[in-house]
């Protein structure tokens, strides 16, 4: 699965790197994450808890910041471990920084993998959700940006 | 498995009332053939089941009228409806797709209402009732509401319904001169799940299309109707060229989704294929076997 996109926010670019870069502030843009803990500097542990329909869908996630290169490229791998279902959520991101007059764009791409009984019966509804949390996501960053400074995404 | 209640309700009002809108893990149960599996799966963990296998006395009839308009009750498994000679007389190609859909065993349990609830895209009789023109009855706390097929199934496993309304029953309207066809293509063996459904209703009159149906699945997050492919065809004779222009329109109007049963497009290539055939197969002349 691939899924690739551009979010402008209105903010330097140097704001916006180390905004994203900044696992805590990260994770509360997105839908569904809790227990975020960091194991080191480059290094995070997270619980990814998300709902289609009246299914449940719940991963022990490892995310490693493989690059970091300010105030351009952010570089990170995650790995999923769903609870009560076989199965392994393998996914590189990559988010590319660039401004134009005073505002940034996040040029991201997201390469995931699904396997096990996992990706059988969950790869088409993950992809339909990821839709929903890639909007979820850019709703949340774009409002944390436009009420001043980096703030927290609620 | 974490341990559950289950209820079985004698009424339909009783059974509405034990549905809790506000909690998505209490769901109600009628064949369990979907729902054991998600539950297995462990992705859907109930706290409640409410059971309707007590309503089947009320909600498992077909009847038809005169001009072939077909009622079935929401309860009714699916074997009932692939035997019955009301629908084989009225829809036939309902008993046509029951033959590859799932296994007896399957049918056996299974129902109508429960099947099109749960509104997984890879099943194969929604794009057929869709096809069809068919609607469900729905009932809610206090009110009953009417609505397509179509308007039903939202996404994958969506529906338009509340958490707390039940399907009741299935209305096929009386499909007059319409030719219907289904195309079930799997891309492992032959009773795996469909890498891509396509059906097709069409009213011919000689070679020219006087109205279609087209409706695709599987390879979508929900059945769809092909509308663009659908207009490009309605008034046309179809011959060859036609069909062909058809089956390309088709296969570029859809919003493919790709799993393990193929990428988006392998199975865009498969609707292009499948569009042609349906529309073939739908304007032979009536008794031919498809």
């Amino acid at each position: 699965m691939n899924f690739a996109g551009d979010i402008t926010v209105v903010a330097p670019r140097d704001a916006v790197f180390k905004a994203l870069s900044d696992a805590p502030f990260f994770a509360s843009c997105i839908e569904g994450v809790r227990n975020l803990e960091a194991i080191d500097a480059t290094h995070f542990r997270a619980i990814l808890e998300t709902r289609v329909a009246y299914l449940r869908f719940k991963f022990k996630a490892e995310v490693e910041l493989t690059q970091l290169s300010p105030p351009e490229l952010i570089e990170a791998k995650v790995e999923g471990t769903p609870f009560g279902i076989v199965g392994r959520l393998t996914a590189i991101t990559m988010t590319r920084l660039s401004e134009t007059g005073g505002q940034t764009t996040i040029h991201y791409s997201v390469d995931a993998t699904i396997t096990g009984k996992l990706g059988s019966m969950g790869q088409p509804v993950l992809k339909a959700k990821a839709k929903d949390m890639e909007k979820h996501f850019t709703e949340r960053l774009v409002a944390a940006f436009a009420i001043g400074g980096r703030g927290t995404a609620h | 498995m974490t341990p559950f209640d289950l209820v079985e309700p004698a009424s339909l009002k009783e059974a509405i009332a034990l549905i809790d809108p506000d909690d998505p893990d209490v769901r109600p149960i009628a064949g369990g053939t979907a729902l054991m599996l998600m539950m297995k799966a462990g992705v859907f963990r109930p706290t409640r089941l409410v059971s309707l296998r007590r309503l089947r006395n009320g909600l498992s009839q077909i009847t038809s009228t005169m001009d072939g308009e077909l009622k079935i009750g929401a309860m009714t498994p699916l074997t009932a409806i692939e035997h019955s000679s009301e629908v084989k007389r009225a829809a036939p190609v309902i008993a046509r797709t029951m033959r590859r859909l799932a296994n007896v065993r399957v049918r056996n349990a299974a129902t109508i209402g429960g099947a099109l609830a749960h509104a997984d895209p890879h099943m194969d009789l929604p794009p057929v009732l869709i096809a069809l023109g068919a609607s469900v009855s729905i009932a809610g706390i206090s009110s009953e509401r009417s609505m397509t097929v179509e308007d039903l199934l939202t996404g994958y496993y969506e529906t338009a319904l509340a958490k707390n309304e039940l399907i009741t029953g299935l209305r096929i309207p009386a499909q007059g001169n319409s030719q219907a066809v289904y195309f079930k293509v799997t891309a492992g063996s032959v009773d795996d799940w469909p890498a891509l459904g396509l059906a097709a209703a069409i009213v011919g009159e000689g070679d020219t299309v006087r109205s279609v149906r087209l409706v695709v699945s599987a390879a979508t997050s929900k059945p769809v109707r092909l509308t663009a492919a659908e207009a490009a065809l309605n008034g046309r004779i179809a011959n060859e060229v036609n069909v062909k222009k058809v089956a390309d329109i088709a296969a570029e109007e859809a919003d493919i989704i790709a799993d393990i049963r193929g990428s988006a497009c392998y199975k865009r290539e498969l609707l292009r294929v499948f569009t042609a055939r349906a529309v073939r197969a739908a304007m032979e002349p009536r008794g031919a076997p498809h």
